[in-house]
């Protein structure tokens, strides 16, 4: 045994039990006090910044102005990877909207906790496309979440997305609870004013939102402007109160660049969360515009033979203002591979 | 040191990590090694509850690697693998500077563990198991899983936190420790401070003696315990004159005797003795000459386990324990639970359901169910739900209290039964549409229709359930967008 080691260790405890039991001078008395007030209001402090509840709110994003030479494409064909490359070319490509060095959020719908057959959940296909597209354009990083409503976890490797989007390069991630800040709506009045939102989903410098086209209970239909419920917080059961005021102020705070809906396969009924393989209907299109509002009563009149107009939500942001409703006029472009 | 305390020492700090990191991994879809395989089946947590609940658990091929173990080696379980009797030792050499052990001879207390092993196999007979409550492996379990896992997920949490919101630093760190280590989302457990608690008495009992938990108690010593009365291999312990005590107050399960021969039932192969370096103590010998005196079972033992046995009978006769023949629950149990009364004693408590439960939703009862059925798991849909993809509970359950349902069984098995509380639904209260039950409901045919109904003088559609189809996970209760405990849409146990 080492001798040296011993006696030095022994020492330092004799201190230390001189100093516990040994009688307590003022000087030590000082110092414990002084150690214990630094302590604690070092620990109060810190702990009070750690467990505060975030004040700081964030505005509503901006999005680049982007002038295409279609308002809206609708590509078929049998591969989705390919259908979704062809609407966005049409478009003008991809490099309209992303620069290089970019930080892109790709917004798909994997918020239930079903495989792709169902059509709950977007077309990992049809994500992973667009994300491939991202990155040629020269992004400095993806990012692919969604707040589910089944469990986080399963849904995403469930719906086939994570899977995909992690070989495409994306960086995918779970959204937790305390990265959601209050919003600032431009409008007083607005019925979301201070309603949590996702902060990656605002700070960045493009938005891709692919919603996936399918029914909803609510809503008639879940596209582009329903999809924005995945970068909403808080108590979102309770958001389905009033729905259609409130779905047309959250896509006009994230405004999206550009809305890609993946009608490969739809859910024609039982939405949005499916089940029945019966009511999934093979569309083989993938429907690609700057614009929600005609995107989605595009597709609303097109698959599910809806009045756009007659839908609550994309009536309310017609009215908004946010964009054009569908007409056999409108400037739109339709191919077949 | 000697090379085989360095080897014993290595090992028990691998397999503290390695059972550790079994039972803290453990989530769905189980990647990992399943947690209930090996650690979870130790003899007498098997054994006992296969008695309690009178059925077969398949697991008891795995008790027989613990038998051979044991019966080849001694109790080297106890003193080399138990992550539990790690801890202990851990906390003995932390505590070793301030504290001074003194033993004498072989206590006679050693047999207290037998006592109460015989205790808990006639009241295992009689058809109530509390093994549980003592089984290292188990109180071990519960505690990583239910107490420390959800803290140290809060820890990090905050810790990230803190760092990414004012300085955005971290995030790829957490990203990571996300998605491998954590699940998605931070888990509670109700009351996991008592788990705690229960965790920490031993240990700190050692702080009395150095493994006491292990001496006097637990019922997985003492089940090894008998295996190994006489074990192939053996510590060469000669007989010695010298009298000098070293061995004996060093010996930290108080195993060797003052003549300087051991007791093979009581010694945990620590190899403490051995590195004494003692002209006596040498090596290890393979079938060493019998040098013991105790042969066969001796008077003393013959009146401990008698007692024992006596006890147990007037238990019997007294039918002390008399649940009822209850096959229904007052509380949602897991899918592919058995019938109630063989649940409360085939489940041993271990936690691995709840924390694999992806919803956070199986929480642990306290005495709902009886203070029979303290601790076993519970659907509380007011926290999560039973995910309709998922069937991993009965996957992790060592005992088989919740069957292993295929994923098709599983969609189809019923754990309650949904109501509509007409007082409280928005639609059937307010006339003010919602959809929100309907548009979770997992069941391909939705087990909750929408009706129109005239309420307050408008035409409204209203919920209304059909309990064919209704499987009761609970999705619809948990998403209610009513306010509070009470929801417009409520589950109720069958």
């Amino acid at each position: 045994m080492n001798n040296k080691e011993q006696t030095k260790f022994e020492k330092i405890v004799s201190k230390a039990k001189k100093f516990l039991s040994g009688k307590i001078t003022r000087k030590s008395f000082l110092t414990i006090l002084a150690a214990g007030v630094a302590f604690l209001a070092f620990s109060s402090n810190t702990a009070k910044k750690a467990f505060a509840q975030n004040t700081k709110s964030i505005a509503p994003r901006k999005r680049r102005e982007v002038v295409t030479q279609y308002d809206l494409t609708a590509v078929t064909g049998e591969d989705p990877e390919q259908i979704t490359r062809k609407s966005v070319e049409l478009l003008g490509g991809m490099g309209k909207f992303v620069k290089t060095g970019d930080v892109v959020v790709v917004k798909p719908n994997m918020s239930w906790n079903r495989t792709p057959e169902y059509a709950a959940n977007t077309n990992p296909a049809v994500a992973a496309a667009v994300i491939k597209m991202c990155f040629e354009s020269g992004a400095k990083t993806v990012k692919v979440f969604d707040n589910t409503c089944n469990d986080k976890k399963l849904s995403y490797e469930n719906s086939g997305v994570m899977k995909a989007a992690k070989e495409a390069g994306a960086n995918v991630f779970f959204m937790d609870d305390w990265k959601y800040l209050p919003a600032k709506m431009a409008r007083a009045d607005a019925l979301l004013q201070g309603w949590p939102v996702y902060r990656d989903a605002i700070e960045c410098d493009v938005f891709i939102n692919v919603p996936i086209a399918k029914t909803h209970g609510l809503g008639t239909l879940t596209l582009s402007i329903k999809n924005m419920m995945g970068v909403a917080g808080g108590a979102r059961s309770q958001m389905h109160w009033e729905m259609d005021k409130k779905l047309p102020e959250l896509i006009d705070f994230v405004s999206p660049d550009l809305n890609i809906i993946d009608a490969f396969n739809i859910l024609t009924a039982g939405g949005p969360r499916g089940g029945n393989l019966a009511d999934v209907v093979r569309k083989n299109t993938v429907v690609a515009s700057t614009d929600p509002v005609l995107a989605d009563s595009f597709v609303a009149k097109t698959f599910f033979n809806i009045e756009g107009m007659s839908i609550p939500h994309i009536k309310r942001s017609f009215e908004f203002g946010l964009g054009q409703q569908y007409t056999p006029k409108a400037n739109i472009r339709t191919e077949k591979i | 040191m000697n090379k085989i305390k360095i080897l014993r020492i290595a090992v028990q700090i691998i397999s503290f990590f390695l059972i550790s990191a079994s039972f803290f991994l453990l989530s769905f879809p189980l990647k990992f090694i399943n947690a209930r395989d090996f650690f979870l089946s130790s003899p007498s947590l098997v054994a006992f509850a296969a008695l309690a609940a009178q059925y077969v658990i398949l697991s008891f091929l795995i008790v027989l690697i613990f038998v051979i173990l044991a019966l080849v080696l001694g109790r080297v379980f106890c003193g080399w693998v138990c992550p539990y009797g790690t801890v202990m030792d851990c906390f003995a050499f932390i505590v070793k500077p301030f504290k001074k052990w003194r033993e004498n001879a072989p206590s006679k207390m050693l047999m207290s563990k037998y006592v109460l092993l015989v205790f808990f196999l006639a009241l295992a007979v009689l058809g109530f198991q509390i093994v549980w409550l003592f089984e290292p492996i188990t109180v071990f379990n519960r505690f990583l899983s239910l107490s420390f896992y959800p803290f140290i997920n809060a820890s990090v949490d905050k810790t990230f936190q803190y760092t990414i919101m004012n300085y955005n630093f971290g995030e790829g760190i957490y990203q990571f420790l996300r998605v491998n280590i954590f699940d998605a989302r931070q888990m509670s457990f109700a009351y996991s401070f008592l788990f705690f608690v229960f965790f920490i008495i031993p240990v700190l009992l050692v702080l009395y003696k150095r493994r006491f938990w292990c001496r006097y108690i637990c019922p997985l010593g003492a089940s090894l315990g008998i295996l190994s009365v006489k074990p192939f291999v053996k510590l060469n312990l000669q007989k010695c004159k010298l009298h000098c005590g070293k061995c004996e107050n060093m010996c930290r399960v108080n195993a060797i005797r003052r003549d300087g021969t051991y007791i093979p039932s009581e010694c945990v192969m620590c190899m403490d003795c051995v590195t004494l370096q003692c002209r006596q103590i040498e090596e290890l010998k393979l079938k060493s000459e019998d040098n013991d005196k105790n042969k066969g079972v001796t008077r003393k033992q013959f009146i401990f386990w008698g007692s024992g046995v006596l006890a147990a009978l007037y238990m019997a006769g007294r039918k002390v324990y008399a649940s009822g023949n209850s096959v229904s629950s007052p509380v949602i149990r897991p899918p592919g639970s058995i019938s109630e009364r063989k649940f409360k004693q085939a489940c041993v408590r271990c936690g691995n359901c709840m924390k694999v439960c992806v919803t956070n939703g199986l929480q642990p009862v306290m005495t709902e169910t009886g203070l029979d059925g303290i601790w076993t798991p519970q659907m509380d849909n007011y926290i999560g739900y039973c995910e309709y993809n998922c069937n991993a509970c009965g996957h992790v359950c060592p005992t088989q209290a919740i069957e292993a349902l295929s994923m098709e069984e599983k969609m189809k098995r019923r754990i309650g039964k949904a109501e509509i509380i007409k007082d409280l639904c928005i639609p059937w209260r307010d006339g003010i549409s919602c959809l929100v039950c309907e548009e979770f409901c997992p069941i391909p045919d939705k087990a909750i229709k929408f009706v129109p109904e005239i309420i307050n003088g408008q035409q409204v559609d209203v919920p209304i359930v059909d309990l064919y189809l209704c499987i009761g996970c609970g999705v619809c209760q948990n998403q209610c967008p009513v306010e509070g405990r009470n929801r417009g849409i409520m589950v109720r146990p069958l």
